[in-house]
C-alpha cells in the first residue's frame, strides 16, 4: 500500500523536473547584476526535487500498515467530488458565453437539487437569488459587472 | 502636553454627529465589504470616493478610513464560518478559527477576532500619535536591502509552520515559491511560466488560490460523503471563557506589536503580517502541534495584527505622504482630491483635518467593537442552515469572490485547480499554510534581491553593509537551520512521527 | 430515437441561435442616432480601483454622462500592465458604446516587446482623446550635493553606473532615463520599482537611492515641506504644480517623458461616432469644475483630439523603437 504516496511523490519529482527543465532551457540563469530570471525556479526544482526523493525514500520503507491514514471515498463520494469541480470548471468556462445570471443559476440548480437534494422550491428561490439577485445588486450597487451573456440571443433577454 | 491637547481637540471634532454617522456607516460598509470576498478594501474606498465629493475633507476621509480598517474585520467572518477568506489578510485565520467553528465554538472566535482587533487598532493609533517620529526614521531604514532580509527572515518562518514533519513543510513552502514565481519576473520584465495567458502575468491571483486552496478543498473534503449526512456542530456559545480570554492576552499584545512594525514598512501586505504573527504564536506555545485544531491563540494573534497593521499603515501615509499599501494610495487620493497633501506639513497647515481624522481612528474602532459584537450573533446563525443548502452558497460565494477580484472568469478555473490540489494535499496530510505564507512573500523577495543589486551594481557585499540586514538574514538562518539540528538529532522520531502521520 | 430526437432538437435550437447571432451582429451601428438613448457606454479602465488612471476616468465619465445623456459604467480590467484590458477593447464591437483607457508609453512598449504576445497593436485601436500629461521630474534629498540636472549628468559621467535613480520596466520613467542617458553619455545605475511610487519614494528620503525619478504629485508634500528638491520637468513648460522649477529642456537637455493617458476605441469605429465622442470629452475637459478636480490630485488636463493622439501615438512609437535597445 506504498503506492498511493509513491505516485504523490512521482507527481512532485515530476514538478520539479518541470521547473528545472523549463528554468534552463528558457530563463536567463545568471546577469550581470546577479541571478537571472531562471536561477531561483531552477534551485527551486532541485530543492523540491531532493526534499521529493527523501520523501519518497520515506513512504517506501514504512511498513503496509501505518498506512490507514489516507482513505479513498467511496465511490459515490469520488463521483460527487468529480461533479463539483467540473461544473465548476463549467461555470468558469462558460460565464462568458450564457451570462453570469444563467450559468449561476444552472450551476445553483446542480449544487443545490443534486448535490444538496433540496426541494424544487427551495432550490429555485435560492438559485434566483444568487444569480438574477446578485447580478442585480453587484453591478448596481458594488460596481462590480458581472459577465453578460456573449451570445446574441441570450443578451436579448436581458441576461 | 501639546499631543494631548491636540487630540481633545480632534475628539471635539470626531465626535460630532455627523462625523460619528460617517464613521458608523463607514465601519458597517467595510464590514459587509470584508465579508464579502473578492471585493478587497482598495474597491470599496474607490467605490466610495465619488459619494465623498461633496462632504468635507475630515468626514470624507473618516469614513474612507474607517471602511479601510472595518474590512480588515469583516475577512475574518467568513474565514471562520465557512472557511473561506472574505479578505487576503484574514487566510490565515481559516485554519484555527474554522476548526473552532467546527467545535460550536464560531461565537468565541469571532468575540476575540473582534476584541483583538481593537486593540491591535487602538495600539496602532497611539503609536501614531505618540511615536509617530521615531517610527518613521525607523520605517525609513528600510530601503530594499533590508525589505529584503526581512523577507528572507519570514520566509525562514515556514519551518515553523510545519506539522508532524518538516520535510512536508519544506515541500510546501518551496511549492508556494515555485508559484510565485508565475508571471513577468522582475529582472528583465518576461512572462515566466505563463502559458501564454495574459491573465498570468501579473502573477497567480492570491485570492482565487487560497480560496481553492482551503474554501473549495474543505467542500470536496466534505463531500465525500452525501450532503445530508453532514451535521455541523451546534452553537454552544458565543462568550469566551475566562480561560480564553487568559490564552488570548499574549497574542494580542504580539499580534498588536508585529501589525504595526510591519505596517509601517511600505510595501509589506497586512496578509503577511497575519501569516507572521501566526507564526510567531505557534512558536510562542507551549503547544505548537494544537494548532490547526482550533486554538484561539490562532485566530487572536494575526486578527489582532491584521488590524495593527491596517491601522499602523497610515503612519507613514501622516508623517511622510508615503501610500504603503493600494488601499492607502486611494485614501491617500481622496486627500489629494480635498486638495490637503499628506505628510509633516498636514499638521502645520490642517492641523484640525490630522488629528480629527486621527481621533476618529479611535472612535472608528469603538464603533466596530460595538457594531461586530452583536453582529456575531448574526452571523453564527449562518451554521444552522443545513449542510445541502449552505454548501451552493458558499460555492457561489466564492465563485463570485474570484470572479470579482479581477472581474476574470480565469480566477474561477484557478480556484478549482487549486480546490482538487488542495485536496489532494490535504488527504496526503500536506501543511497548507506555508503555501500560503511563500506565496505572500515569494514575489517580494525576488523584486528586492533585484532592486539591492541594482543598488550595489552586483555586489552582494551589500547585505553585509546594512547591519539591520546583517542581523535578519542571519536570524533568517539560525531559523531555517534550528528544525535542521533537531532533524538530525532525532532524525528517526521525526520520521517515524511523519510516517504515523500519514 | 431519443437520443436522436435530442440532437436534432440541439441542432435547431444551435442553428437557431446562429442565425439570431448572425443578425445581431450584422446590424451596422448607425452613427446618426448614436449616442441611443436605454443604451449605456462602457469604459473599460485598464488600471485597478482608485488609482490615479481610475479616478480620472472616473470623473471624466460623470461629466460625460452628463454630456451624452446616457449612462457611461466605468468597469476595470486590470492585470498586465493593461494588456487584458486593451485585448477586450480591440475585440469589442467598434460601435462607440465601448472604449478604454490607453496609457503611454507602456501601452506602446508592452506591445513593442515579443516576450509579451500581446494581440494587438497601433492598428487595432481608433485614437479617442488625450486626458492627462503626467509629466516625469527627477527628485533629490535637499541634502544632496546635485542641484541641477547638470550636477547630476556630470557626476554620472564623472562615476559611471554609481548614482542610482528608481526606474521601472519599460515604462516612462525608464524612457525617461535612457532618453538622457543617450543624449548625454551618461550612466546611471537604475533601480527598478515597480510596484508604485511609496517604495521608491521610501528609499529616496531614507537615502537609500540618490535620485527618484516619478511625477510632480509623489513629491508635492515633501516639495513643500523642504525635504526634497525637484532638479527638472521632463517636459516643455514648467509644471503648475512646482512652481519655479525648471524644465528640463531649459537647462539644456531635450528630455521629455511623461505618463500620458488618453482614450481610445476599437479600429473600424465610424468617425463621426469618434468625432462625437472626442467632442464631448472636449467639452467636459474645458469645464473649471473638472480641471479643478484634477489639479486637487496634481494631474494637469491636457485635451488632444483624436488625430492630434493619432499623431502622438505614431510619434511616440517611433521613439520608442528608437531606444529599444536601451530597454530591457
Amino acid at each position: 500500500m506504498h503506492r498511493k504516496h509513491q505516485i504523490a511523490a512521482l507527481c512532485f519529482l515530476a514538478f520539479s523536473a518541470y521547473l528545472m527543465w523549463e528554468s534552463w532551457n528558457n530563463m536567463e540563469y545568471y546577469t550581470p547584476l546577479g541571478p537571472g530570471a531562471g536561477f531561483f525556479p531552477f534551485w527551486l526544482g532541485a530543492l523540491l526535487g531532493g526534499l521529493g526523493i527523501v520523501w519518497l525514500i520515506q513512504v517506501s520503507r514504512r511498513s503496509g500498515n501505518t498506512e490507514e491514514g489516507l482513505s479513498l471515498p467511496p465511490r459515490g463520494g469520488i463521483v460527487r467530488i468529480l461533479s463539483i469541480l467540473v461544473s465548476v470548471a463549467a461555470v468558469s468556462a462558460l460565464m462568458d458565453f450564457l451570462g453570469f445570471q444563467l450559468a449561476m443559476f444552472l450551476f445553483m440548480i446542480f449544487m443545490l437539487m443534486i448535490l444538496g437534494r433540496q426541494t424544487i422550491w427551495t432550490t429555485v428561490i435560492i438559485a434566483l437569488m444568487c444569480s438574477v439577485g446578485v447580478y442585480h445588486v453587484f453591478g448596481r450597487y458594488l460596481d462590480v459587472q458581472l459577465p453578460a451573456a456573449s451570445l446574441a440571443f441570450l443578451a436579448r433577454l436581458g441576461l | 502636553m501639546d499631543v494631548i491637547q491636540n487630540l481633545l481637540m480632534g475628539f471635539s471634532i470626531a465626535l460630532t454627529a455627523q462625523n460619528l454617522l460617517l464613521a458608523f456607516i463607514g465601519s458597517l460598509l467595510g464590514t459587509l465589504i470584508g465579508v464579502l470576498p473578492g471585493i478587497g478594501p482598495a474597491a470599496g474606498c474607490a467605490m466610495l470616493i465619488p459619494l465623498t465629493f461633496q462632504m468635507g475633507p475630515t468626514g470624507a476621509i473618516i469614513m474612507l478610513t474607517s471602511l479601510f480598517y472595518g474590512t480588515q474585520y469583516g475577512g475574518t467572518v467568513t474565514s471562520v464560518l465557512m472557511n473561506v477568506p472574505g479578505e487576503a489578510s484574514s487566510a490565515i485565520t481559516c485554519l484555527d478559527g474554522y476548526a473552532m467553528a467546527k467545535q460550536g465554538r464560531a461565537g468565541v472566535a469571532l468575540s476575540i477576532a473582534a476584541i483583538g482587533s481593537f486593540i491591535g487598532g487602538t495600539f496602532a493609533t497611539i503609536a501614531l500619535v505618540f511615536a509617530a517620529g521615531p517610527l518613521t526614521r525607523w520605517a525609513l531604514e528600510f530601503g530594499p536591502v533590508e525589505f529584503f532580509a526581512l523577507i528572507m527572515l519570514g520566509i525562514s518562518m515556514l519551518t515553523g509552520l510545519a506539522g508532524k514533519s518538516v520535510i512536508k513543510a519544506l515541500m510546501m513552502g518551496i511549492f508556494g515559491l515555485a508559484l510565485a514565481m508565475i508571471g513577468i519576473d522582475p529582472i528583465r520584465g518576461a512572462p515566466r511560466f505563463t502559458f501564454g495567458r495574459v491573465e498570468l502575468m501579473d502573477g497567480i491571483g492570491f485570492v482565487p488560490v487560497i480560496m481553492g486552496l482551503f474554501g473549495l478543498a474543505e467542500i470536496l473534503e466534505n463531500a465525500e460523503r452525501p450532503f445530508a449526512q453532514m451535521v455541523l456542530a451546534r452553537m454552544s456559545t458565543l462568550i469566551p471563557t475566562r480561560q480564553d480570554i487568559r490564552d488570548s492576552v499574549g497574542p494580542i499584545l504580539r499580534g498588536s506589536f508585529i501589525g504595526t512594525a510591519l505596517g509601517l514598512v511600505p510595501g509589506i501586505t497586512n496578509s503577511a503580517s497575519s501569516f507572521l504573527a501566526y507564526v510567531a504564536e505557534k512558536k510562542a506555545s507551549k503547544h505548537p502541534e494544537l494548532f490547526g485544531t482550533g486554538m484561539i491563540a490562532g485566530v487572536a494573534g494575526p486578527e489582532t495584527a491584521n488590524n495593527a497593521h491596517a491601522n499602523g499603515a497610515l503612519i507613514p501615509l501622516f508623517t511622510l505622504g508615503i501610500p504603503s499599501s493600494p488601499t492607502i494610495a486611494v485614501i491617500m487620493g481622496a486627500f489629494m482630491m480635498h486638495g490637503l497633501i499628506p505628510g509633516p506639513l498636514l499638521f502645520k497647515e490642517h492641523a484640525d483635518v490630522a488629528w480629527g481624522v486621527i481621533a476618529s481612528f479611535y472612535v472608528g474602532n469603538v464603533i466596530l467593537l460595538i457594531l461586530n459584537l452583536p453582529l456575531i450573533g448574526i452571523w453564527v446563525q449562518i451554521l444552522k442552515i443545513p449542510y445541502g443548502i449552505l454548501c451552493g452558497i458558499i460555492m457561489a460565494f466564492m465563485i463570485l469572490g474570484a470572479y470579482s477580484v479581477s472581474n476574470s472568469a480565469f480566477d474561477v478555473a484557478v480556484m478549482t485547480l487549486f480546490g482538487l490540489v488542495g485536496y489532494l494535499l490535504r488527504k496526503f496530510d500536506f501543511p497548507l499554510a506555508p503555501v500560503v505564507l511563500t506565496l505572500i512573500l515569494g514575489p517580494l523577495m525576488e523584486r528586492s534581491l533585484r532592486q539591492s543589486l541594482e543598488i550595489s551594481q552586483g555586489s552582494f557585499g551589500i547585505f553585509f553593509s546594512s547591519p539591520i540586514a546583517a542581523v535578519l538574514l542571519v536570524l533568517a538562518v539560525l531559523f531555517l537551520i534550528a528544525p535542521a539540528f533537531k532533524f538530525f538529532r532525532k532524525g528517526k522520531v521525526v520520521m517515524s512521527g511523519d510516517a504515523e502521520a500519514a | 430515437m431519443v437520443e436522436h430526437r435530442i440532437s436534432v432538437w440541439g441542432r435547431i435550437v444551435l442553428l437557431a441561435g446562429c442565425v439570431l447571432a448572425f443578425v445581431v451582429g450584422l446590424s451596422p451601428a448607425w452613427a446618426a442616432d448614436y449616442p441611443q438613448k436605454g443604451k449605456s457606454i462602457q469604459l473599460i479602465v485598464g488600471n485597478a480601483a482608485g488609482g490615479p488612471t481610475d479616478l480620472g476616468a472616473r470623473i471624466l465619465a460623470t461629466g460625460l454622462e452628463k454630456e451624452l445623456g446616457i449612462p457611461v459604467v466605468v468597469v476595470n480590467k486590470t492585470g498586465a500592465n493593461g494588456q487584458i484590458q486593451l485585448t477586450q477593447v480591440a475585440l469589442s464591437k467598434p460601435d462607440g458604446y465601448t472604449f478604454g483607457t490607453v496609457n503611454f508609453p507602456v501601452t506602446i512598449t508592452g506591445y513593442l516587446d515579443p516576450t509579451r504576445k500581446a494581440a494587438y497593436n497601433r492598428k487595432s485601436f481608433e485614437p479617442l482623446a488625450m486626458h492627462v500629461v503626467d509629466p516625469n521630474i527627477f527628485a533629490v534629498l535637499t541634502k544632496s550635493p546635485y542641484k541641477t540636472v547638470k550636477d547630476l549628468v556630470e557626476a554620472a559621467k564623472a562615476k559611471p553606473k554609481t548614482i542610482t535613480v528608481s526606474s521601472g520596466m519599460r515604462n516612462d520613467e525608464q524612457i525617461g532615463i535612457v532618453q538622457l542617458e543617450k543624449m548625454t553619455g551618461a550612466q546611471f545605475a537604475q533601480v527598478s520599482f515597480t510596484q508604485g511610487t511609496a517604495p521608491s519614494l521610501v528609499a529616496l528620503l531614507g537615502g537609500k537611492i540618490d535620485v527618484h525619478c516619478g511625477h510632480a504629485a509623489d513629491v508635492l508634500g515633501h516639495v513643500k515641506s523642504g525635504d526634497v528638491r525637484v532638479l527638472g520637468v521632463m517636459d516643455d513648460e514648467e509644471s503648475p504644480f512646482l512652481p519655479g522649477v525648471k524644465t528640463f529642456e531649459a537647462q539644456g537637455y531635450k528630455d521629455y517623458s511623461a505618463s500620458s493617458r488618453g482614450y481610445l476605441l476599437p479600429a473600424g469605429t465610424p468617425k463621426e461616432i469618434v468625432n462625437i465622442l472626442s467632442g464631448a470629452m472636449k467639452k467636459v475637459m474645458a469645464t473649471e469644475e473638472h480641471k479643478k478636480k484634477m489639479a486637487e490630485m496634481g494631474l494637469s488636463v491636457r485635451y488632444m483630439d483624436a488625430a492630434r493622439l493619432g499623431k502622438f501615438w505614431d510619434e511616440t512609437e517611433a521613439m520608442v523603437k528608437e531606444l529599444e535597445p536601451m530597454l530591457k
